[in-house]
């Protein structure tokens, strides 16, 4: 996440707002610049994701204030989850609480606002095969590029693999589990891999090759989520974010298990990652 | 078989999805394209006087009036009711099938597509419409 950058991720319920680093002036004209265009979300639930936050400035209390009431007045809710001990004395004691209601966890907001149940859902070959068939199938089919699939391992909780440069994230709901599906590539071989799809060589990350990655994970998961819908899994529809840089970093919750899907290919190696929040 | 020298409004919010339709169209023969990033906007240039075009090819879910939407704008207007219209989506669940056809979609491609795919959807599309038309 870079210094200024938000990101928003969506799915039917649950509308994401993932701050930066630092929340200034610069954060408070992109809220009161963008929630117009949040607010079209159907989505009942919104969520400052502020795992990434390491300084609230005051200056930026007003357009979070007017936010939350522009959500009250349209019969949305709004909390806040990662909120460091700092941050979270800080809104207490300027009397912010309730412009926040900060939670632990997005597994915590899940469960206060009644979406999420005790996961029932494993990390098996049976929910992981549809993602590493659809990831092969997508990459075959739209870019012609023959992937393997490698040996799964662990991922170690909130840390990125060292090689990712750029990664589109999913947030999966469902009735009886939430968690993420991320895939993750290093600049380059996104590069090439946006290159063999549209015959278009570039050499950095613009908002087009953004877009790029995002549909590739939206065929993804689409793809995916028929597979596991058909076996009752009840994933609902969600849109892709991005995540780019060199410390790129993806934010898992801290009780998630995951696991790395390792992938290989002739333009090089990538990876999916997945977890469920327990 | 649609003439390759139709005009084919390209319809998605993505401009990555926008280009590989239509690099798979020139691939096709097609080479005369109309672009709009959502359902409001190509509602807008298929309403407008000098509007050209003689099929649309949309993604499903769009923000500003999704695919779906489109469809039933063009399906209910006596103007562009009979308007070749094939839907693009990344998943296939029976219940949007459903709704698809309902709506009177001619054609639904899930993605990924290959040419080939669009070249068999295509032709599907043309028999419908026009079969249905003779």
């Amino acid at each position: 996440m870079s210094n200024t950058e938000i990101t928003t991720e969506e799915n039917g319920k649950i509308f994401i707002i993932r701050l930066p680093m630092v929340i200034d002036a610069t954060v408070k004209a992109k809220i009161e610049e963008n929630q117009a265009e949040w607010l079209k979300s159907t989505a009942p639930i919104y969520v400052f994701d502020m795992s990434g936050v390491l300084t609230f400035q005051k200056q930026a209390y007003v357009a979070f204030g007017h936010f939350a009431q522009t959500l009250k007045r349209n019969d949305k809710k709004i909390f806040s989850f990662g909120v460091n001990e700092k941050t979270l004395r800080q809104i207490t004691l300027d009397g912010l609480e309730q412009v926040f209601n900060p939670l632990k966890s997005l597994n915590e907001v899940l469960q206060k606002v009644g979406i999420k149940t005790k996961a029932t859902v494993k990390l098996d070959s049976n929910f992981i095969n549809p993602f590493i068939v659809s990831t092969m199938n997508v990459l075959k089919i739209q870019a012609k590029i023959d992937v393997t699939p490698g040996k799964p391992r662990a991922s170690v909780p909130g840390v990125k693999e060292s090689n990712t440069g750029i990664a589109a994230v999913i947030t999966m709901i469902s009735s009886n589990f939430s968690g993420n599906i991320s895939v993750e590539f290093p600049t380059d071989v996104f590069l090439r891999i946006y290159e063999q799809m549209l015959g278009e060589k570039h050499d950095q990350i613009t908002d087009e090759i953004k877009d790029g990655a995002a549909e590739i994970l939206n065929m993804i998961f689409g793809q995916a989520k028929t597979e596991l819908n058909d076996k009752g899994y009840k994933l609902e529809k969600a849109l892709p974010t991005i995540l780019v840089g060199e410390k790129l970093k993806i934010h898992h919750d801290t009780t998630s298990m995951g696991l790395i899907l390792p992938l290989h290919s002739s333009v090089g190696d990538f990876h999916l990652q997945v977890s469920l929040h327990t | 078989m649609f003439d390759t020298s139709i005009t084919v409004m390209i319809v998605d919010d993505m401009m990555t999805m926008r280009k590989i339709v239509a690099k798979s169209m020139r691939e096709l023969g097609f080479a005369n394209f109309v672009e709009a990033a959502d359902g409001q906007k190509a509602w807008e240039l298929l309403n407008s006087t000098d509007s050209k075009v003689n099929l649309v090819i949309s993604d499903w879910n769009m923000p500003n009036c999704t695919g779906l939407d489109l469809l039933k704008r063009v399906r209910g207007d006596a103007r562009t009711k009979d308007m070749p219209f094939i839907l693009l989506t990344a998943e296939s669940e029976q219940a949007q099938v459903i709704e698809a056809v309902k709506a009177g979609v001619d054609q639904y491609i899930r993605k990924p597509f290959s040419p080939d795919i669009l070249q068999i959807k295509l032709n599907e599309a043309y028999k419908k419409r026009y079969a249905k038309a003779a």
